[in-house]
Order: structure tokens, then sequence, then C-alpha cells
């Protein structure tokens, strides 16, 4: 997924709406009291994650389930910044995180072209990374696919008849006064972005439409439709059915896929092949829709993501 | 220079305006002092039950030097501060010549009132000629005249104009900004001065310089002046006249120095006056004043004119000598001098 | 990248225009100079991916330089044109309460996040230049506040006895007197806020007001290396270029004799 992890402003919008991020760095290496197994006995771990509430609790399904096999976790969840997390893997301060596979393919490997298809995505950047850099991606990831989207007022869309990115690029040629957007200034810049999806789409924006917006300002600005009609949102982002958005259906398939997979080094999967086993059936769970719900709790209802995290893997039997 | 007629005609009697020579050279005419009557006023701060000055009363007759005497926190200040309305009086009333003071625009009176500070109070980001042509300037003289007046005052102070004119007060000496602050305090040529014990801040040599300096230049410019200080020794020296003041501004005493000195009205006054009153009176009068004996014949030590009594007593320890001679500037033998010449002065309160 | 050229020349300009640089006050604009020139030549030795070509053209940059001139110029302006006339007024005021009131609530306004106001304002009034222009006001103003203030406090008491037994009005003594000694305080108090204003205004580029911090957000968000260094330098170079200028003014503007 795109990398809101240098969002500055989350902070504030926390401030706003939602989620108190407590005991994100206990750092406590407690054995699993109860667990699925002593798979990893002996073994120790650090986790990391980026720092918005769906890489937090990936993060601590992550810690759970380490410890549900044996091992000693430690906690760094929330790392402030994309590239951070990234590097703090590559260095070794952290053993593993999930990360996204159009992010990997885009930001790290420095590709400018995303590949259209989801399991060609993950294999390709899969391979290359491991090719390149060590770094293991865990096979399969997960089926949700947090990419780019445009949302729009659900009572818009009705009114309009909008269903899909080819109805916007319609409306933006009738009605041009409509076709406002509320976008990122980092997605204005990239080819998988703003300038290639209007070409994909033949959308006409002029640039006075556009509008340059913090991620978290981009949906509450969507929700009142006075800046804007349509924001770049992120598809699995619990805000979309807060606002009462809908997101508009990427029919061409423009946007890269960016399904979350668990990354560690190369040698890290080596000593303990047993992590593609446990981390396997968890990734496969995953869903848009239920990755959605999830970050609601704790976007919109504030809820402790370590607690949705560990209540999740309770409901889904992971945990006993 | 309108609004006051004539004030030269309030002049004391006797007194013989020393300006009107000066007129001759050159100078802009002065105006001399004007009579300044303060009648029961006082001062009673807001929050205070006890009056810092009660009911001060005095008439300071024009052209004179009055030097207001006493310790710190007596009120002198405050009484001096009411005359150009820096403090405003709870009550009372304070004319010059006449004028009520306390009726018109504080400030435009305080522009007529001339205001030295001990402290000097230059500007330090104007050059002299700006801080002496502040008051000028805000009379509205055209510049040629105020550039005029500017340089005569510098003159007037030893100051070349050409090399203070656009110097800034951090590059004067301290005794050259006293001088600045004075002839600042003068560049509209008021009637009247308020000096807060303007040489206070500055060494013993110092001192001594510029109060003789400005005695010269009062004695031909013959202003009005209230002049406060702890310093009684100045006081004498400089005053016309001495008020001694007491808690509240209560006037103990107010005579001319030589009166103060034979007739101090209690011990109050007495401890201001110190020991030695007979010498101090002897330095009040000048030799020149005296009837001198007629000259003889022999060669005597000399002292000038304007030497007090006090250094011809010097000069007779000094020398040994039964008779001193005194000369005038040019060194001309006007007369002589004896021990019983000075006994005999000091008995009558001098000829001042 | 044109616009290496433009803080080049401004050292040979401001010569001829004030006379009063000397070899060391061109020292920073070497500075900044060097850094760019390294920056251009770093840039130009890469090979830029279509992302980082997006970015690093002369079009947007010299487009995002000037949106970040702007904001932080019109902002400081605005806030020379507050904050004086405000600090002028409390320090005017009998109440001894007054002055730490206002002065708390400029340090509120610093010390709140500037993107807390940012977001806060965008969410109430919505998002724009005129936002961004506030919250740089908010952020930037305490120094200035509190520099006038103080700039007024400091001078001697005497100067103002001196004043006012002369015959000055209290506008004339604010005026001829108060406020060119208070000058080089309150040009303190300037510089420090332009340079809060380059800094901050990097945030406009959340609120749809662009700036310097259009380059460098996408420069951390794709990871893209020269994007981040070329929008920190060009920052960077503002910051110091801005506070350089205000040094020549500080001693242009300082009161003589003092």
């Amino acid at each position: 997924m795109p990398q809101r992890a240098t969002s500055l402003a989350l902070a504030a919008v926390t401030a706003v709406t939602i989620l108190p991020l407590s005991g994100c760095f206990g750092g406590d290496s407690v054995e699993a009291a109860s667990g699925s197994g002593d798979a990893l006995k002996g073994a120790s771990f650090t986790v990391g994650s980026k720092d918005f509430a769906e890489q937090i609790i990936l993060g601590r399904m992550t810690v759970d389930l380490l410890k549900a096999n044996g091992a000693k976790v430690t906690d760094k969840t929330n790392i402030k910044g994309s590239a951070s997390t990234r590097k703090a893997l590559v260095s070794g301060d952290i053993s593993m995180y999930w990360e996204y596979t159009g992010t990997g393919w885009i930001t790290y490997l420095k590709h400018t072209k995303p590949i259209a298809d989801q399991r060609g995505q993950f294999e390709k950047v899969a391979a290359e990374d491991l090719a390149k850099n060590s770094i293991a991606w865990i096979d399969p990831p997960a089926p949700l696919n947090n990419t780019y989207a445009f949302a729009v007022r659900k009572d818009k869309a009705d009114a309009l008849g909008l269903k899909s990115l080819s109805d916007l690029a319609a409306l933006s040629r009738s009605k041009p006064s409509e076709a406002t957007f509320c976008i990122e200034s980092e997605f204005s810049t990239r080819d998988d972005g703003f300038p290639g999806l209007l070409k994909a789409y033949g959308i006409k924006a002029p640039g006075a439409q556009v509008k340059m917006l913090d991620t978290g300002l981009i949906y509450t600005e969507t929700a009142k439709g006075k800046t804007c009609n349509f924001g770049e949102v992120f598809a699995t982002d619990g805000r979309i059915p807060a606002n009462k958005l809908v997101v508009l259906e990427d029919d061409k398939k423009f946007f890269p896929v960016y399904q979350p997979a668990l990354t560690l080094k190369k040698g890290t999967l080596e000593k303990y092949p047993a992590l593609k086993k446990i981390f396997a059936p968890l990734a496969e769970k995953l869903t848009t829709f239920e990755m959605q719900k999830l970050n609601a709790l704790a976007d919109v209802e504030g809820e402790d993501p370590e607690d949705i995290a560990t209540s999740w893997l309770e409901d889904n039997g992971f945990l006993k | 220079m309108s609004d006051h007629a004539s004030p030269t005609a309030t002049v004391p009697a006797g007194t013989v305006p020393a300006g009107t020579g000066a007129d001759a050279d050159g100078e802009t005419a002065t105006r001399h002092g004007a009579r300044i009557e303060l009648a029961d006023v006082s001062k009673i701060y807001a929050g205070q039950e006890e009056p810092a000055v009660e009911s001060f009363s005095m008439v300071i007759p024009a052209g004179e030097l009055v030097c207001f005497v006493g310790p710190s926190g007596c009120g002198k200040t405050t009484t001096m501060k009411m005359v150009n309305r820096l403090i405003e009086p709870t009550s009372g009333r304070i004319t010059m010549d006449g004028e009520d003071l306390l009726s018109l625009n504080p400030h435009e009176l305080r522009r007529r009132i001339g205001y030295v500070i001990q402290q000097i109070g230059l500007f330090p980001h104007m050059s002299i000629a700006d801080n002496v042509a502040l008051v000028p300037r805000m009379l509205g003289w055209d510049k040629r005249r105020t550039a005029e007046r500017v340089d005569e005052l510098l003159h007037l102070v030893g100051l070349e104009p050409g090399r203070f004119r656009s110097r800034y007060p951090r590059q004067l000496s301290g005794g050259q900004q006293q001088r600045v602050g004075v002839i600042r305090a003068l560049a509209a040529d008021p009637p009247v001065m308020l000096m807060d014990e303007p040489f206070g801040a500055t060494d013993p040599i110092t001192r001594e310089h510029l109060q003789n300096e400005f005695l010269a230049l009062q004695r031909r410019l013959r202003k009005t002046i209230v002049f406060v200080t702890h310093d009684f020794e100045e006081a004498l020296r400089l005053g016309d006249r001495i008020a001694v003041l007491g808690e509240r501004s209560r006037i103990v005493q107010y005579d001319t120095p030589d009166r103060i000195l034979a007739e101090p009205a209690d011990d109050y006054v007495r401890s201001f006056v110190g020991g030695q009153a007979a010498i101090k009176r002897l330095g009040l009068i000048r030799a020149g004043d005296l009837d001198l004996l007629p000259a003889g014949s022999a060669s005597l030590p000399s002292v000038r004119v304007d030497a007090t009594l006090r250094d011809v007593l010097d000069a007779i320890v000094a020398h040994r000598a039964q008779r001193i001679a005194v000369v005038d500037s040019d060194g001309r033998v006007r007369g002589e001098l004896d021990f019983d010449s000075l006994t005999a002065a000091a008995d009558s309160g001098g000829a001042r | 990248m044109t616009a290496v050229a433009t803080p080049a020349s401004a050292p040979s300009r401001r010569r001829s225009l004030t006379g009063v640089i000397g070899i060391r006050h061109l020292a920073t604009p070497a500075v900044v100079v060097v850094a760019l020139i390294a920056d251009y030549l770093w840039v130009h030795s890469l090979r830029l991916d279509s992302i980082e070509q997006r970015t690093l053209n002369s079009g947007y940059l010299v487009g995002r330089t000037a949106e970040h001139l702007k904001l932080t110029l019109v902002a400081t302006v605005l806030i020379m044109s507050i904050a004086v006339p405000l600090g002028v007024l409390i320090s005017r005021v009998r109440a001894r309460w007054v002055p730490p009131l206002v002065l708390g609530l400029a340090n509120v306004g610093q010390a709140t996040p500037a993107i807390g106001v940012l977001v806060l304002l965008t969410i109430t009034v919505g998002p724009g230049v005129g936002v961004a222009m506030t919250s740089l006001v908010a952020y930037s103003a305490l120094p200035v506040l509190r520099n006038t203030l103080i700039g007024i406090q400091q001078v001697d008491p005497t100067l103002i006895e001196a004043a006012r037994g002369m015959g000055m009005r209290p506008a004339q003594v604010l005026w001829r007197i108060e406020m060119p000694l208070a000058v080089p305080v309150v040009l303190a108090g300037l510089r420090t806020a332009l340079v809060f204003c380059v800094g901050v205004a990097t945030l406009a580029t959340f609120v749809n007001a662009g700036g310097l911090g259009d380059i460098i957000v996408n420069g951390i968000k794709l990871d893209r290396d020269p994007v981040l260094v070329t929008g920190s330098i060009l920052t960077a170079s503002i910051a110091l270029l801005l506070d350089w200028a205000g040094g020549l003014v500080e001693s242009a503007l300082r009161p003589k004799g003092t």
C-alpha cells in the first residue's frame, strides 16, 4: 500500500478523531502462556510496523502468533515513516514487518510501472527483492488490496449515477465543474498515480480543480463535498464507510496492487522455516472487507489496535 | 518668544543682566528668567495617606538660581517636577510671571521650561545637533534658525560645532555629554530651567569644572533655575538662594547661602552646613567684591579678582604673608587685602 | 534547477544597494551557492526515473520555490503588521497582567503544533493558502510580538523621562525615541519569525497551499533521495538567505550611535 507512514498530520487527526496508540512500544518479551505449539521455542524476534492502524494491527497479530508458537518477541510496531520501517528491517533492528507489493515494487525497487496482475506483481517483487536485497516475502500475500481508490459521498454517487472510474471520466467531460479532486501531493507525481490515471481513463481535471491535501484531511474534505467531490483514498481504510463514502471501481485495473505480505531477511526464514506455515493461514484470512472492519474499529471507534488484533485472532481460531 | 511680555522687567533690581553685553557679540537675544510662585502646592500619590509634598509655598525671583537641598526622599525632586508637571500637583497653584501653569497644556508648558536630569538622557540614536535641536524643532523653528542656534550653543560650552555637531552621544566624554544636556535644555531659550542633580554623576574634578562653567553661563543668561541637589557644597557654590527642605518638602530655611551659613534656622540646617561655617562663608565672597586696600609698592603674593576670600586666606597662610595683592585678568594690581579684611567681610556678610 | 541561479546573483545586487557588505557578509550566500551547485551536479549525474523527473525539473522547482517564498514573505508582512502594533499596544497598557496574558496566548500559538492548527482550520473552513497563512502567522508571531514588547521595555527609562521633560507627547516619545531604539530587538525577532515561517511553510503542502513541502513530502513518501535532498536544500537555502538578508537589514536599520 502507499506510504501513509510519513503523514505528519496523523498525530493531529488522531487528536481529533481516533485511536490512543497505547502499549505499542511495550517491548515485552514474555513467553506465550498459551499457544498453538512450540515450533519457535528458543527463537526471539522483533516485530515492526509502520505507523497507521492497519500496520499496527497486522504487527500485533504477528506478535501474538509468534508468542503463541513459543518465541520471545519484542514489539517495535508503530515506526514513524515507511522508509524508516524498511531500513529497520534491512539493518536488522526489526526481524519482520508486513509490506505491500506495490510499495516494494515502486518505492524500494524503484520501478515506475506496476504490474497489473496481482499474482504476477507478488511474484515479481518477491523474486527481485530476494535476489537484490536478500529480503524474503512470505507466500501467499493477504488477499486484501490496500490500493489507491477514489471515494465519493454515497448520495453524490447515487445522484450522478457513478459506479466506476470510467463513469467519473464521462462525468469530467459532461459536467466538468463536478470533477473536483483531493489528492496527496505524492500521488500527483507517480506514474501509477494521478498523471497515469488521467491518461488511462481520459479524465479531464484542470489544475484548479485538483487540491493537494494531507491524507487525513482528504477523508473529511471529501465527506463535506465542498473542497472536492472525489478523494484519493486507501481501499481498506475504515474511514471510507465511516464517512459514508463509496469507492469507485477501478474497472480498467489501473492502480497497482498493494497486497501485504510478511517480509523478513532471507536468513531468518531459512533458520525458521516454520514461519511460513504459521503465517500463510493468517494471510489467507485477511480480505479487504475484513481489514476495513478492523481499521474502522481503530480509526473510527478508537479501539486499541492491540486489542483489535488479539480478539480477531481469538475469534478466528488462531489463539485459544 | 512671543508669549512673554518683557520678562526682563522682573529681574530684581541690582542684578544687572550680563546677557545684554553678550548680545553685542552677535548672539541671539537671551530671554531672562521669569518669576515662579508656588502656592500651597501638595502632592498625594494615589493609595498613600501621607502626602509626598505638603502645602509648599515659595516665590522664586526671576533670574535667580534656587537650590533645593535635602535628604533623598524628602520630596525635593517631586516638588521640582510639579513645576513642569511631569508630576501633577494634587492641589495648589503654580504661576510663572503670573500665568497659571496648571491651566496650560502640559506638553507645551514643558517646551517652555528647560529640563536637565542627572542621567543626562541624551538620545543615543540622535546626533548631538539633533539632540540639541529637538525642542526648537517641536516649536516649529525653521531649519536655518535651528542650525544657527545649535552652533551658537555648542560654542557657548566650548564644543567646536564642526567637530561635535554630527557626533553621537556615545562618542562624547561624560563632561561633554553633560554640557550638551545643559545646552539642549537651553536650546529654545526658555525663561525657566529645572535641573535635577545635573552634575551628580560626574567625577569631582569634572564636576567643579562644570559647576564653574555653568555659573559663568548663568551669570550671562540669568534664567530662573530650580536646582535640586543633595550636595550642600554645590548649593553654596551655585545657589543665589538655598531652600533647605525637610520631610514632605517642608521648607526649613529659604535664604541666601551666606545667611544660611551665618544664621542656620535650626539644628537640622546646621547639620547640613556642617563645620567650618565661617570658612565656607569666605568661600562665597569674591576678592574683587570687597573694598580693597590701596596697593603698596612691595611685591606680594597675588590672587585674581574672581578668587574667593577662602583662596585669599589660603594664600595668606601658604605664603605667611601679611597682605595679598588682588590682580585683574591682565595681571594689573587692583589693590590689596589683609587678614582683617577677611574677618570684616565675614562679619558683614560680604558685599554680595 | 534554474533556481540555482537566483541566489547566486543576490550578493552583488545587495552590494550595490547598501554598500555595507564586507567579505564576512558573503559567507552565507557562498555556502548556499556551493550547496545548490553541489546538489545540481549530483542530481545531474543520476539517471532519474519518471517519478523523480516529475519533481526535479526547473519549472516545478521554481514554481514550488516561488510559492514557498510567497508564503513566507506574505506571512512575515502579516506578522509585522499584526505583532508590532500589538506589541506596542500592550507595552502601553497600564494593567500589569495584560502583557503576560497576550504573550501567553502567543506562546500557545507557537506551542501548538502548526500541523494541528492547519488541520483543525482546514476541517472548519476548508483548505487553501488562507489556512496556511493563518497557521504560519499564529505559529511565528510570538518572537516579533515578544521582541517588540521587550524592545520597548528595554529603552532606558531616563531617556523617556528626558523626552517627556522636553515636552514630547506620548506619540512623539513612541515614534522618535522608543521605536527607533527598539528596532534592533524587533528585527531580531523578525529574523527568528522568518526562519520559523520558512520551516512551517513546508507544511502548506498538506492543505493545498504548495511550497517546497510538496517536494520534501514526495521525497520522503516515495523514498526518492534526490527529491528529498533537493527539497531540503532549497528550503534550507531560503531560510539561510532570508536570515542573512534580515541581518543586513538589521545592521542597516540599527539606529546610528547605538
